[in-house]
């Protein structure tokens, strides 16, 4: 039996729509303060950040609280989104072992759960723009579309690691580590050219999540578009990614359900 | 319509080593190569359903019959062989932990409703009878992992019947609940026949194959040893010398 599953499919909406609100629902599930705790995550890092770097690596940087907030939720959003995504294959094995169920719905809205919590974190970066006085620009109508880019690199990358995760235990821990490591090598709480020379700065501009770091800064803070082919080459590295984990996710989906 | 053409399905046997295990073997000059064991859940089989015919799966347990479901329902992918399913697939197999328990019964049935294909609206109008028929009017707002095993099985089951379009594949359920709950789902299952959907049963169940199904098909060690009318199919199934 053929079932491609079309991403304009009514059923495979239905589905994603329904699993993406039970995965936002379930993650507070239990816990006193619920929602909340996906906000205070951020806020506090922002305030542990902030007194720690604010005076030395922050020294020279405009707004930066706003800088910081802004580096915090977009890794923040790669860090749980692909942790959710990694988990959710072996989370759901009873379910796909017994019902049919396009398999990349799962994986897809245990991203799109995070990612609500991502608007809602954005929403109130956009509560502290105001309060610092920072205010909005027409730039900020460019912001939809690098968040769309980060959520097909996140969805991506969860794709592979949810399958990756069902043959090799390790990968939640290996994984980790790279985010670990990832953090550190990425621009959250400070600013690229404090650092290196020219020569290393294009290794580090190979790192998307640096890029896309780059354009929501110079969006909001700066307030300015950044240059247009530079978001082009991002998002069309992040639709290569898409079809190249995708179809990984095909080759490894069946293996993967006779292994849960 | 339901059509398996020498489908045979293998599964590997996948030995979990951790990486210090094999490091530890190798060490110790031990052959380190993993052993893979192939396992043969269903052998050539083929079969051919009608529209609003029910087909009864009989055979000891380990013989294929919640494999063959599964590639019905396209949760498994067949080995070798041919397949073709027209319409909309609902199974119930495995109630017991076919729903999520930390989420409440009405929101069970939206999620499960969605998978099944309907859309919400379809959903909000089935609402009241999956509830009624699971005879959980009282718990609708309550944690599905209140419920007891019992009640999640005729929830499973009822959600299962009232999102069927075309084809209900079950799975031991039809023994869920109590006898009037039994007897409800012998009602549904001769008025899913009246309305030509097709029902495939896998059970041990004799009893319930002999009333509920016109053809029947028996499996051992994932072979059919038999497929035509139930009674016949039955018989032979009785006279296995281990079943």
């Amino acid at each position: 039996m053929e079932k491609t599953i079309k991403i304009v499919d009514r059923k495979y909406i239905n589905i994603l729509r329904e699993f993406t609100l039970f995965v936002f629902k379930s993650r507070e599930q239990g816990t006193l303060l619920g929602f909340v705790w996906t906000l205070l995550h951020p806020l506090l890092m922002l305030i542990i950040l902030y007194m720690l770097f604010s005076k030395r690596l922050g020294k020279g940087i405009e707004y930066y609280e706003i800088y910081l907030l802004i580096g915090i939720i977009q890794w923040n959003f790669l860090s749980t989104g692909t942790h959710e995504g990694l988990k959710s294959i072996m989370k759901n094995h009873s379910i796909l072992r017994n019902i049919y169920i396009p398999r990349t719905a799962i994986v897809v809205s245990s991203v799109l759960a995070v990612f609500i919590s991502f608007l809602i974190e954005l929403l109130i970066l956009g509560g502290f723009i105001i309060f610092s006085g920072l205010g909005f620009s027409p730039a900020l109508l460019l912001l939809p579309f690098v968040v769309l880019i980060q959520l097909i690199m996140v969805i991506s990358i969860s794709l592979v690691l949810s399958c990756l995760n069902v043959y090799f235990k390790d990968t939640g821990y290996i994984w980790n580590i790279i985010l670990k490591i990832g953090f550190f090598i990425t621009p959250v709480f400070y600013s690229i050219p404090m650092f290196i020379s020219k020569t290393k700065m294009t290794a580090y501009f190979l790192n998307p999540m640096t890029q896309l770091m780059i354009f929501m800064r110079q969006i909001i803070i700066f307030k300015t578009l950044p240059p247009l082919l530079n978001i082009l080459v991002v998002f069309l590295a992040a639709l290569i990614l898409l079809a190249v984990c995708y179809s990984v996710f095909k080759k490894l989906e069946d293996g993967v359900v006779e292994r849960l | 319509m339901i059509k398996l053409s020498q489908v045979s399905k293998q599964f590997v046997i996948h030995p979990r080593r951790s990486l210090l295990a094999s490091l530890r073997s190798f060490g110790r000059g031990v052959n380190n190569l993993p052993v893979y064991q192939t396992i043969c859940a269903l052998d050539k089989v083929s079969l051919s359903l009608k529209k609003g015919q029910t087909l009864g799966v009989i055979g000891p347990n380990g013989s294929g019959k919640s494999t063959l479901l599964r590639i019905i329902a396209g949760i498994y992918k067949p080995t070798s062989g041919v397949y073709k399913i027209e319409g909309e697939v609902a199974s119930v197999l495995q109630t017991k932990i076919n729903l999520f328990p930390e989420i409440s019964i009405k929101e069970n049935i939206f999620l499960f409703g969605a998978i099944m294909g309907l859309e919400r609206g379809e959903i909000f109008k089935k609402y009241k009878e999956i509830i009624a028929f699971a005879g959980l009017d009282e718990y609708v707002d309550a944690e599905a992992r209140i419920l007891s095993e019992g009640m999640r099985e005729r929830l499973a089951f009822s959600i299962g019947m009232q999102t069927c379009k075309d084809i209900l594949l079950l799975d031991e359920v039809i023994l869920a609940g109590d006898s009037k709950f039994q007897e409800r789902c012998f009602e549904v299952m001769v008025r899913f026949k009246k309305e030509q959907k097709t029902i495939v049963l896998a059970s041990h169940d004799l009893k319930i194959v002999n009333q509920l199904c016109d053809e029947a098909l028996l499996l051992n060690k994932g072979r059919v040893l038999a497929f035509g009318k139930t009674k016949e199919v039955v018989g032979s199934y009785l006279k296995l010398p281990e079943k």
